[in-house]
C-alpha cells in the first residue's frame, strides 16, 4: 500500500521506477591450453643450454616457444613477446630465445630495442658458435619480414632492411 | 487542501531524494583499487623444489590441505607427488579455470606434471600471489564481486542476521525496530540493529554516522527510495560489496570479497560456514569485533550467529556441529595488506605514474602484474633483519640502530625479485631503497678499472700505488690515503681492485683522465656524475641502491644495461591488455672486456676484500665500499643469474662504524645463504693466463699462487724468472680447486 503510494507520488513528479546498477565485469574465457606437441623452431634451433637438468618431451620453454611461434604466423607479435619473455625468465641465457625475442619486436617495430636484443644474443654466445647464431639471425630476420611483407606493410619492411643491412643481404 | 499540499510537499521531497540517491547509485562505478600481483611461480619438469616447498607456497595462497579435493584451493600431498585444485584466475595470456593437476617428484625436482586425465603438461602456473592494491587517497578498498561469487550461505545468513524482513519491507522495518529493541532490552546489550539492509547501504554510501532524528529520516527516506528504484538482487550486491569490514593502517577494508582475503588469505566462496559467520560478525562493529585483537568476543558472537543459521535451517545439525567445533582460523596472510611489500609497491607506482594518473590506478580495477618473487622477498628480508641484530649484538651497537636497503634483480633481464627498505618491511614511508642517497664508496671502482680496459688496458698492467694530492671541491688539496695508511709501490690493475687500494684507483683515473671515467659512469648509468671532482674516483658520489643496481647491471649481464624494473604488463578490469613492460637492454661492454671485468671482480672475492664471504669461492663477483668515518657499508654483488646490492647504515649518517666486509657483505651473505647461489659462468671461449698473483707476471709451472686472467696482449706480460714461494704439495693442490 505505501509503496504504491510512493510509485503514484514519483509518478506524479515524472520519475521512472525501473534501474539497474550497471554490471561488473570480471574476466574473459579465453582458456589457453598448455601446448603438449613440440615444434620444431624454424628457422634455427634454440640454442639450448642445459638449465633445466632433466631433458623431457614436454618442455616448458619449447612449450611456450610453440606457442609464440604459433603467435607470430597469426601475427600476433605483441602476445608472441609475452610468451618469449615468458621462456627467458626460465632461460635468461638462452641466445636462441633473445633471438626469437628480437624477431617478434622487428614485428612490433621496435627496432632499435630489437637490436640491442640482438646484441645480447650474439654476447652470450661463444666464438664457436658465432656463424651459426649469424645464420639463424638472419633467418629469423628473412621470416620476420616475409609475414609483414604479406600483412602489406612495406614501410616497415623497408626499415628493418635499411636498419639490419649486415643480416639482410 | 491541505492532504493536498501535503502529497505534494512528500511528493516533492521524494524526488529531491530520488535524484540524489539514484544519479549517485546508478551512476557510481565503484572504486576499485588496482590489484598488484607478484610472479606466479611456474611448475615444470625440472624445476628444482620439493613436495614440502611447493606446500608452502601452496599455503602462501591460502590452499588448504584436503584428502578427496572438492573444489579449489586445495591439495593433496603424498609419497612423491602432490595433487592441487587449482584456482581459476586472468593470467597475462588469459582466462585458466580451475583445474586438478598432479606434479611427481624426484630427489628435489619435479620430474613430470599431468592433469585429470593423465595427460602430460610442459607448464602449470600456480595463480600469482596478491601483494597488494593501489587505493584512493579516501583509503577505500575492495574486490568487487558478482552474485555468483557469493556464497549462498553468506547471503541467507545476512538476511537472517541483519535484516529478516528484507525480502518484503519497502526499506525500513517497524517490526524490525520493535524486535531489535526488545532484544537488546532484554540482553541489556546492543545485539540487534534496528537499520534494515538497505538502510545500512544508505549511511554507508550517501550519510555521516551522527544520531539524529532528521539524519534518521533522511536514511528511512532514501532506503525507500533506493527499494522503489533498484531490485533486491542489486541492493543485496551492492551491499555485500560496500559494507565496511575493517581498518588497515590508512586502507578502509570493504565488502566481503575483500574481507574474506584479509581475514581468511582466501576467496570468498572457498570460506567455510564458520568463517562466513565471522565475517557477518564483524559488521556489526568492525573494530570492536576484531577477530585479531578480540577472538574471544568475535568467537562468541560467531556462535551465536551459528546458532541462529541452525534455527533458521540455514545449515544442519551436522553442519553446525562442526562449524561450532572450529576455531577462528584468521591468517595474516600475504593477501592481508593493502601493500604487503611496500617498498616493492612504491617502485610499482613510480613506474606507472607516466602511463596511469593516480585516479585510474585505485578505481579503474586495472591488474597489474610485476616480477616480484614472494619467496626471495621474504627471505632476503629475514636475512636483513637478522644479520643487523646479530651484528649489533656482535658489535656492542645499539639496538635498532643499523638500517638497511638492497634490491635483488635477475642480472639478465633488471627484473626486480626483491627490494628491501629497511629492517621492518611492514613501515611504509621513506623508501632506503630508491630514495636514500649515499656516497657509495669503494664500489665505484669497477667503473676505472673498465674505463682502463677499455683504453686497451689489461688487467695485468701496473699502476703505481702511491701518494697524490690534487684539488678538491672546497678548494684545499686532497690528500687520499688508503685504508692502512701505507703505499704498495706498483701494483698490477686486478690488485689494485681487490684490495681496493686508494692511492692506485687515484692515480689510475687521473692517469686516464677524470673526464673519460665519468664519461664511462654515464654511459652505464645513463646519467652525469653528481660530483665533479677527483674524489669522484673513489666513490664521493651519492647513489641510491637501485641506482647501484642499475650500475652494477652492466656488468652482471655481461655489458648491458638493464634499468631495475618491477612491472610486467598492466590489464584491464576485463582482462584485456593496456600496456606490456618490455625487457629493455643497451649494449654498454663488450663481452671480452665484460668477462675480463668479471674476472677481477671474481678474483676480489676470492682473494681481496669480499674474501670473508663463506661464497668467496664459489664462484660469484662483487665489490664492497666503505665510506668516510665508516658511514655507509656497500656491497654489490651477483652470480649466474641475480645481482644484489645492499647498504647498511645509520639514518642518521653517524658512523655505524662498518666496512662494507663487515656489514653489507654479510647481509649479501646471509640473503644468498637462503635464496642460493649459482656459479658464474666461464664462457667457453675464453684464454686465461696464469699469473702469479703477488707479481703480476706470467707464472711459471712451478710457481705458487697463481690465478687465471683473461689477457689481451701478451708482449706486455713478463714471466717470472722464479716464483716468489716455493710450492707445496699441498699450495698444488689447493691451486687446482681456486683457479
Amino acid at each position: 500500500m505505501h509503496r504504491c503510494l510512493l510509485i503514484f507520488l514519483m509518478g506524479l513528479v515524472g520519475t521512472g521506477c525501473v534501474s539497474n546498477i550497471p554490471p561488473v565485469t570480471r574476466t574473459p574465457s579465453n582458456t589457453v591450453e598448455p601446448q603438449v606437441e613440440i615444434k620444431t623452431s624454424t628457422p634455427g634451433e634454440i640454442v639450448r643450454e642445459d638449465t633445466i637438468g632433466i631433458s623431457t618431451r614436454y618442455d616448458a620453454t619449447s612449450s611456450l616457444i610453440s606457442q609464440s611461434e604459433l603467435a607470430i604466423e597469426q601475427m600476433e607479435s605483441a602476445n608472441a613477446i609475452k610468451l618469449i619473455e615468458r621462456a627467458l625468465r626460465l632461460e635468461p641465457k638462452n641466445s636462441g630465445l633473445w633471438i626469437k625475442l628480437a624477431a617478434a619486436n622487428l614485428m612490433e617495430g621496435n627496432l632499435s630495442l630489437a637490436a640491442q636484443q640482438t646484441n645480447k644474443a650474439l654476447a652470450l654466445s661463444t666464438n664457436s658458435s658465432l656463424s651459426d647464431l649469424e645464420l639463424t639471425i638472419s633467418a629469423h630476420w628473412q621470416k620476420a619480414i616475409t609475414l609483414i611483407e604479406s600483412a602489406e606493410n612495406y614501410e616497415l619492411s623497408d626499415a628493418i632492411r635499411n636498419y639490419f643491412p649486415a643480416y639482410l643481404q | 487542501m491541505s492532504f493536498v499540499t501535503a502529497l505534494v510537499f512528500i511528493g516533492g521531497y521524494f524526488l529531491y531524494v530520488d535524484r540524489i540517491v539514484t544519479d549517485t547509485f546508478e551512476g557510481r562505478r565503484w572504486s576499485i583499487p588496482a590489484e598488484v600481483f607478484a610472479q606466479p611461480l611456474s611448475l615444470y619438469a625440472g624445476l628444482s623444489i620439493s613436495p614440502s616447498e611447493l606446500v608452502s607456497e601452496l599455503e602462501r595462497l591460502g590452499y588448504q590441505s584436503s584428502n578427496d579435493l572438492p573444489a579449489t584451493g586445495k591439495y593433496r600431498i603424498q609419497t612423491k607427488k602432490v595433487d592441487i585444485y587449482l584456482r581459476d584466475f586472468a593470467f597475462i595470456e588469459g582466462f585458466r579455470e580451475g583445474v586438478i593437476v598432479s606434479a611427481f617428484f624426484d630427489e628435489g625436482k619435479i620430474i613430470k606434471l599431468i592433469d585429470k586425465v593423465g595427460k602430460e603438461l610442459a607448464l602449470v602456473d600456480l595463480e600469482p600471489a596478491k601483494i597488494g592494491t593501489i587505493f584512493p587517497s579516501h583509503g577505500e578498498d575492495r574486490i568487487v564481486l558478482t552474485p555468483p561469487e557469493v556464497p549462498n550461505i553468506l547471503t541467507q545468513g545476512l538476511i537472517a542476521i541483519e535484516d529478516r524482513e528484507f525480502l518484503t519491507h519497502p526499506g525500513f522495518s517497524f517490526a524490525g525496530i520493535a524486535r531489535a529493541a526488545f532484544a537488546n532490552l532484554r540482553a541489556g546489550e546492543t545485539r540487534q540493529g534496528g537499520s534494515t539492509l538497505t538502510q545500512q547501504l544508505v549511511k554507508s554510501y550517501y550519510l555521516s554516522n551522527e544520531q539524529t532524528l532528521i539524519r534518521k529520516l533522511r536514511e528511512v527516506a532514501m532506503a525507500i527510495v533506493l527499494e522503489l528504484r533498484f531490485s533486491k538482487g542489486d541492493l543485496l550486491t551492492a551491499y555485500t560489496n560496500e559494507i565496511f569490514l575493517g581498518q588497515s593502517g590508512s586502507r578502509a577494508i570493504h565488502g566481503f570479497g575483500l574481507g574474506a582475503q584479509y581475514y581468511f588469505n582466501r576467496p570468498l566462496i572457498e570460506l567455510e560456514t564458520h568463517q562466513l559467520a565471522t565475517l557477518i560478525s564483524i559488521i556489526r562493529g568492525p573494530s570492536y569485533y576484531n577477530p585479531f585483537r578480540s577472538p574471544d568476543r568475535v568467537l562468541s558472537r560467531r556462535n551465536r550467529i551459528l546458532d541462529t543459521f541452525y534455527k533458521d535451517g540455514i545449515i544442519n545439525k551436522a553442519a553446525h556441529a562442526e562449524a561450532i567445533s572450529a576455531g577462528l582460523e584468521v591468517t595474516r596472510g600475504t593477501s592481508r595488506g593493502g601493500s604487503y611489500y611496500p617498498a616493492f609497491m612504491d617502485q610499482v607506482r613510480n613506474e606507472l605514474k607516466e602511463l596511469y594518473p593516480k585516479d585510474a590506478l585505485s578505481s579503474e580495477g586495472m591488474k597489474i602484474f610485476t616480477t616480484l618473487n614472494p619467496t626471495i622477498q621474504e627471505q632476503v628480508q629475514l636475512a636483513v633483519r637478522e644479520t643487523l641484530s646479530s651484528i649489533e649484538t656482535e658489535r656492542s651497537i645499539e639496538t635498532d640502530s643499523l638500517e638497511a636497503a638492497g634490491i635483488v634483480t635477475q642480472s639478465q633481464t633488471g627484473e626486480i625479485l626483491a627490494m628491501i627498505a629497511g629492517r621492518d618491511a611492514s613501515l611504509h614511508g621513506f623508501n632506503r631503497a630508491i630514495s636514500t642517497r649515499r656516497s657509495i664508496g669503494s664500489v665505484i671502482k669497477p667503473v676505472t678499472i673498465l674505463t682502463a680496459l677499455k683504453a686497451d688496458m689489461d688487467l695485468t698492467d701496473f699502476v703505481g700505488d702511491k701518494e697524490i694530492s690534487l684539488p678538491s671541491e672546497s678548494g684545499q688539496v686532497w690528500s687520499p690515503k688508503n685504508f692502512d695508511g701505507k703505499t704498495n709501490g706498483v701494483v698490477p690493475l686486478y690488485i689494485a681492485l681487490n684490495r681496493s687500494l686508494n692511492l692506485a684507483m687515484v692515480n689510475l683515473g687521473v692517469t686516464l683522465g677524470l673526464e673519460k671515467v665519468q664519461k664511462e659512469f654515464e654511459l652505464l648509468t645513463g646519467r652525469k656524475p653528481r660530483n665533479q671532482f677527483p674524489s669522484f674516483l673513489l666513490g664521493a658520489e651519492p647513489m641510491s641502491p637501485i641506482e647501484v643496481s642499475e650500475l652494477y647491471s652492466n656488468f652482471a649481464s655481461g655489458g648491458f644495461n638493464l634499468k631495475p624494473k618491477a612491472v610486467i604488463d598492466v590489464l584491464d578490469s576485463a582482462g584485456s591488455p593496456l600496456s606490456h613492460h618490455s625487457i629493455v637492454l643497451e649494449q654498454t661492454i663488450n663481452p671480452t672486456i665484460s668477462n675480463t671485468l668479471n674476472r677481477s671482480l671474481e678474483l676480489t672475492m676470492r682473494r681481496g676484500t669480499g674474501r670473508f664471504s663463506s661464497f668467496s669461492k664459489s664462484g660469484v663477483a662483487g665489490k664492497t665500499g666503505t665510506t668516510n668515518d665508516n658511514r655507509d657499508s656497500w656491497f654489490a654483488g651477483f652470480d649466474d643469474n641475480k645481482l644484489a646490492v645492499f647498504w647498511v647504515g645509520r639514518d642518521d649518517n653517524k658512523s655505524s662504524g662498518l666496512s662494507g666486509a663487515s656489514g653489507a657483505l654479510k647481509v649479501w651473505d646471509a640473503s644468498l645463504r637462503r635464496i642460493g647461489v649459482s656459479p658464474l659462468s666461464i664462457p667457453k671461449d675464453e684464454t686465461l693466463i696464469d699469473i702469479e698473483y703477488i707479481t703480476g707476471k706470467m707464472a711459471r709451472p712451478s710457481c705458487a699462487d697463481t690465478v687465471r686472467i683473461p689477457v689481451r696482449d701478451l708482449t706486455k706480460l713478463s714471466t717470472k724468472a722464479g716464483c716468489s714461494l716455493g710450492k707445496t704439495l699441498g699450495e698444488r693442490l689447493r691451486s687446482l680447486f681456486t683457479n
